[in-house]
């Protein structure tokens, strides 16, 4: 009894594998062709179920409207998650930083011009913002310039752009 | 000759006879390698336009039978690869179409048990593909080993393989219920 075929494989051989030691047993063998027998019956029953019998439907549309409630909530919950994150972890909004860079590009203007034009050592006046911001004032026009900017950096008549700088950092005179 | 052979002994099966013999076990097919109703027949129907395209032209096949099959067998492989989306879309449309479980047993359930019922039925959905081909093909169609190799691109040691393990399964699910 011992030598007698596993079910593994009686199946093997029934599914066509199995060598030819296995299957001349089988043919020799009375308990082995009897549980051959019951492997057939059974896969006849399969077979029976398989073909004359309604698949039980309801549970497939139970289990996969349950599947996309735990796939929508799921990927809400991770939405959540993931806008509250960013809103928790995002740096605090920079002050804009325009005026800073313009409050510091007037100080490098202002010791530009000192170190060129002052003869007096460093004044405590500065130079009027208008005229920075604002090429086209009186002052500026009345250079003559084709160009506005010169007026600040070289002149189209090169004299008169001189005295006209000049002007501009004459020391304003103080009350008292 | 395996699916037609009475018809064609003499003159090749007109498309309304193939449509006769072939149609019900083509939905059974489908049927069965699709677990969906609704894209079983889609499939059934795809396979019948095929066939339709197929009648017209000069060369055709000796065995409509197997040819109905193998198509058949390849479309729902397509199906299948078409994946999870198309499935998803149409999930809304198909609770209509659900029949209640609520219905009493057939005879035929009646006798081999509700449970071993829902067990193998149950089984073989969780078989996977290959193995569920080749065991409709094999055992429920009827195929010579060499037939289903050559329908699914397999060899037939793979048939051989995926057939033992399927069978394995199944009569796993079925002792299980009589034990």
């Amino acid at each position: 009894m011992s030598r007698c075929l596993s079910d593994r494989a009686l199946e093997r051989l029934h599914a066509g594998g199995g060598g030819h030691a296995q299957l001349a047993h089988l043919n020799a063998c009375a308990a082995c062709a009897g549980r051959h027998r019951g492997l057939v019956a059974e896969l006849e029953t399969v077979s029976y179920v398989l073909l004359r019998t309604d698949e039980p439907l309801a549970r497939v549309p139970v289990l996969r409207g349950s599947l996309v409630s735990i796939a929508a909530g799921v990927t809400a919950f991770v939405a959540v998650l993931a806008l509250w994150s960013y809103m928790a972890v995002r740096p605090p909004v920079a002050p804009p930083s325009r005026p800073i860079q313009r409050e510091a590009d007037m100080t490098d203007l202002r010791d530009v011009s000192l170190t060129m034009f002052s003869v007096h050592g460093p004044a405590t006046w500065s130079v009027p913002d208008a005229l920075v911001a604002d090429p086209e004032t009186p002052a500026v026009r009345t250079l003559g310039c084709e160009w506005p900017d010169w007026a600040t950096t070289a002149g189209c008549d090169e004299d008169k752009h001189l005295e006209g700088l000049l002007n501009l950092f004459v020391r304003p005179e103080t009350d008292g | 000759m395996k699916g037609d052979g009475r018809a064609s002994v003499e003159r090749p099966p007109t498309y309304e006879e193939l449509f006769a013999a072939h149609g019900r076990r083509l939905a059974r097919l489908c049927r069965l390698l699709l677990a969906d109703p609704q894209e079983s027949q889609e499939v059934v129907q795809e396979v019948f336009l095929k066939l339709h395209q197929a009648y017209t032209r000069p060369e055709s096949p000796e065995d409509w039978g197997a040819w109905l099959t193998r198509v058949a067998v390849n479309a729902c492989h397509d199906r299948r690869r078409a994946g999870w989306w198309m499935r998803f879309r149409r999930y809304g449309e198909r609770l209509d179409d659900v029949t209640l479980l609520a219905r009493e047993a057939t005879p035929e359930q009646r006798a081999i048990g509700e449970e071993t019922w829902r067990r193998v039925w149950a089984a073989f959905r969780r078989l996977p593909d290959r193995q569920r081909e080749v065991f409709v093909l094999r055992q429920l169609e009827g195929w010579s080993t060499r037939a289903v190799a050559e329908a699914l691109g397999l060899r037939t040691g793979s048939v051989k393989s995926h057939l033992f393990r399927a069978i394995r399964r199944l009569r796993a699910a079925a002792s299980e219920g009589g034990a």
